[in-house]
């Protein structure tokens, strides 16, 4: 039994650090106040990319971050510049209209150009696991996710305090009219911040790619718990993004095992839930 | 790309950006339009003189979570309905064409009975054939019951639907019942002569799941020892269950679930190096992707309804399916394949398209085995409430990548393997 505890919290840790890996992203675009429902979709999408890149080049997906990446960042301007930036002079629920919207219009071409078949990518090296002592298994592909999303998070966090559009970034999302009497060009800003946040789903789907499955659902999975991450962890939190992460994967990992059925899921919202009421802000409250 | 930042080209963004906007409109509707047209063949109402053409109904899940299901499901229609259509037709109505006419459910109860009542009063068709989900099903059956149109279910299971004294519903499937005693009962004696005692089974958290389970905890003899985990369909990892489950250490381990579930947990055992005897319920474990995992399937026992394998007639037949679409016919495409055969066989007995001729020849008609029955079954034949009596179930197992019947004795293509 003690195994099983010790096996879940190890399991846990490990779908943290994939949940990590996406969070920050999102993150980064929340704390602009921009409400991004299509998040999951891009991922599925950028999921795709690294899966029919890995296949066609028959290489290691890990290479397909250096492709995938400024794709995303492409897309992820161009999405902005042509649909989001209009809607951020309106009200919040004109972006979730919008970016629900365009949730739907992915998936249904992704299942108009992929169908609905299964995509998996059959690798050896993906069913890998290392054993510690006590016989706890680390399974090989998603500790390198777990170092990925702590590689990416650690990238964007000099990215931020460390460069002019890092400090720009910060600026106006604190105080967007601040900033742009200040010379920051604000609508310059906020299309770099979208779209390197959608390029983080390109360095992140070739990273996932060796453990999960496509479809044009998959994405959906993971948009509500990611949502939660980031209100728990602090709207535009780095540090709380991975932290938050870590403790919805433990918790999920760990409800499973203790709880009859998917009551796992339950202790997770409780949680969130309870959070919410004590500190409204989050774990770590973004101070910039 | 044209830079479009900066005052002077503000108009400039603004009308590139409307056409942009247009542009994502009419992809939209070109979505939409297409993946309905994808399911509809034939344009509604065009020059139907009943004595030509005999237009058939079917309800089919084209998009939406069960569409891979579906895809399998329409490549059957489609091949029986090409076949009967290429030999001439149904003789008895001077060669009359089969047309079918698909309506897409998008994998939803509300769905399946809007395009159910769509087909019935709009494209005026003589049958309704369909869903794959039991909750559609019974919907449509309502719906049929009410319209007095004759409704052929080939696939879904769950025993109610043909219990409420419907007049117009046929099911040529195993009734859930049924799938869970041969389950339980294959599963009991197999344990029993390999004298093991501990059983985990994890299963989806639906009504499915929940019946499978209840099934097992009220047939399966006391000495055996159950361990029981649930999960939320369509989770992206499913370690915390099966390491569960490895705790347990049971002998067999029961799995019900849809494929890409079913591709998870193979995943996950392999990496835990969970490797207890796995005797599948259907579901994912019959469709053709999962094989498409190798080596790690070998050996995976399930409960199945048909399999290439039977004999040299649906050998033939699979490999023609297979050439047309890519992949194995399963046993959905072929209850999607039967179904179609057995209305052929109706029309041409009762010699008349009607709604009524068709209900009256379903519940009349008697296939024994030969070249219209392709199921393993005793006969087709329903009885008052609309049930196959005659249905029968097998167990295949993952040999050399290919599901092979194991049971019963006198269509096994060879023996169970156990033990990696």
């Amino acid at each position: 039994m003690l195994w099983l505890y010790g096996q879940s919290v190890v399991n846990g840790l490990l779908v943290g650090g994939v949940y990590a890996l996406l969070a920050v992203g999102l993150t980064m675009i929340y704390g602009l106040r921009i409400i991004n429902f299509a998040y999951g979709d891009m991922l599925m999408w950028a999921l795709y990319l690294s899966y029919f890149l890995a296949v066609s080049t028959n290489a290691m997906p890990y290479w397909m971050v250096l492709a995938a990446t400024p794709i995303l960042f492409a897309f992820g301007y161009v999405v902005f510049r042509f649909w989001i930036e209009r809607s951020l002079s309106g009200s919040a629920s004109n972006q979730i209209l919008l970016t629900a919207g365009m949730a739907m219009v992915l998936q249904n071409l992704a299942l108009l150009l992929f169908s609905s078949t299964t995509h998996k990518l059959s690798l050896e090296f993906a069913r890998k696991s290392i054993e510690l002592p006590g016989g706890l298994l680390v399974d090989l592909p998603r500790a390198f996710a777990f170092g990925g999303s702590i590689l990416l998070g650690l990238g964007l966090y000099r990215f931020l305090f460390h460069t002019r559009w890092g400090r720009w970034i910060r600026a106006a999302a604190d105080n967007r009219t601040g900033a742009a009497l200040c010379g920051v060009p604000v609508p310059r800003v906020y299309a770099m911040a979208f779209a390197l946040a959608t390029s983080t789903l390109g360095a992140a789907a070739p990273l996932i790619i060796p453990f999960l499955y496509v479809t044009p659902s998959v994405g959906l999975s993971y948009t509500l718990t990611l949502f939660v991450i980031v209100v728990l962890g602090g709207i535009g939190s780095f540090s709380g993004a991975i932290v938050g992460s870590l403790i919805i994967g433990v918790l999920q990992s760990l409800g499973a095992v203790v709880l009859p059925g998917t009551l796992s899921d339950l202790v997770v919202y409780l949680l969130f839930f309870a959070l919410l009421l004590v500190r409204p802000k989050g774990l770590f409250p973004a101070n910039r | 790309m044209r830079k479009i930042n900066g005052g002077a080209k503000a108009r400039n963004t603004v009308l590139s950006a409307g056409s942009w906007i247009r542009g994502l409109c009419a992809l939209s509707l070109l979505t939409a339009v297409s993946l309905a047209g994808a399911q509809t063949t034939g344009s509604p109402k065009a020059n139907t003189s009943a004595a030509t053409v005999v237009r058939i109904g079917i309800v089919n899940p084209g998009s939406g979570a069960m569409a891979a299901l579906g895809k399998t499901m329409k490549a059957g229609y489609d091949l029986a309905a090409e076949h009967i259509n290429k030999s001439g037709g149904v003789q008895a109505l001077g060669g009359a064409r089969l047309e079918l006419v698909y309506g897409d459910s998008q994998s939803s109860a509300a769905g399946g009975s809007a395009e159910a009542e769509r087909l019935v009063e709009r494209e005026g068709v003589v049958v309704l054939v369909g869903e794959y989900a039991s909750g559609t099903s019974m919907v449509i059956s309502d719906l049929a019951e009410r319209k007095n149109v004759p409704f052929l279910i080939p696939i879904s299971v769950a025993d109610n639907i043909t219990r409420r004294g419907y007049k117009n519903v046929f099911r040529i499937n195993a009734n859930a019942s049924h799938w869970n005693k041969v389950h339980v009962d294959y599963v009991a004696s197999f344990m029993a002569a390999q004298k093991a005692s501990s059983l985990a089974i994890i299963y989806e958290d639906s009504e499915w799941g929940q019946n499978t389970v209840a099934g097992f905890q009220a047939l399966l003899p006391k000495e055996i020892n159950l361990t029981k985990v649930s999960y939320a369909k369509g989770s992206p990892d499913l370690t915390a269950q099966i390491a569960k489950l490895k705790a347990a250490n049971p002998a067999v381990m029961v799995p019900v679930s849809y494929i890409q579930d079913a591709i998870v947990i193979a995943d996950t055992q392999e990496r835990l190096n969970f490797h207890p005897v796995v005797v599948a319920s259907g579901g994912g474990f019959i469709e053709p992707d999962y094989l498409k995992l190798g080596k790690i399937v070998e050996g995976v026992i399930s409960l199945n309804h048909w399999n290439p394998d039977l004999n040299t007639d649906v050998a033939r037949l699979n490999n023609e399916f297979r050439a047309k679409n890519g992949f194995d016919m399963n046993g959905n495409s072929a209850l999607a394949y039967q179904s179609i055969r057995l209305l052929a066989e109706v029309l041409q007995r009762e010699k008349q398209a009607s709604r009524a001729a068709i209900r009256k020849g379903l519940s009349e008609i008697e296939l024994k085995p030969g070249p219209a029955l392709i199921m393993p079954y005793r006969s087709l034949k329903f009885d008052a409430s609309g049930e196959n009596s005659g249905a029968r179930l097998l167990i295949t197992q993952v040999q050399k990548g290919k599901h092979t019947t194991v049971w019963p004795e006198e269509y096994k293509k060879a023996p169970l393997l156990v033990g990696k």
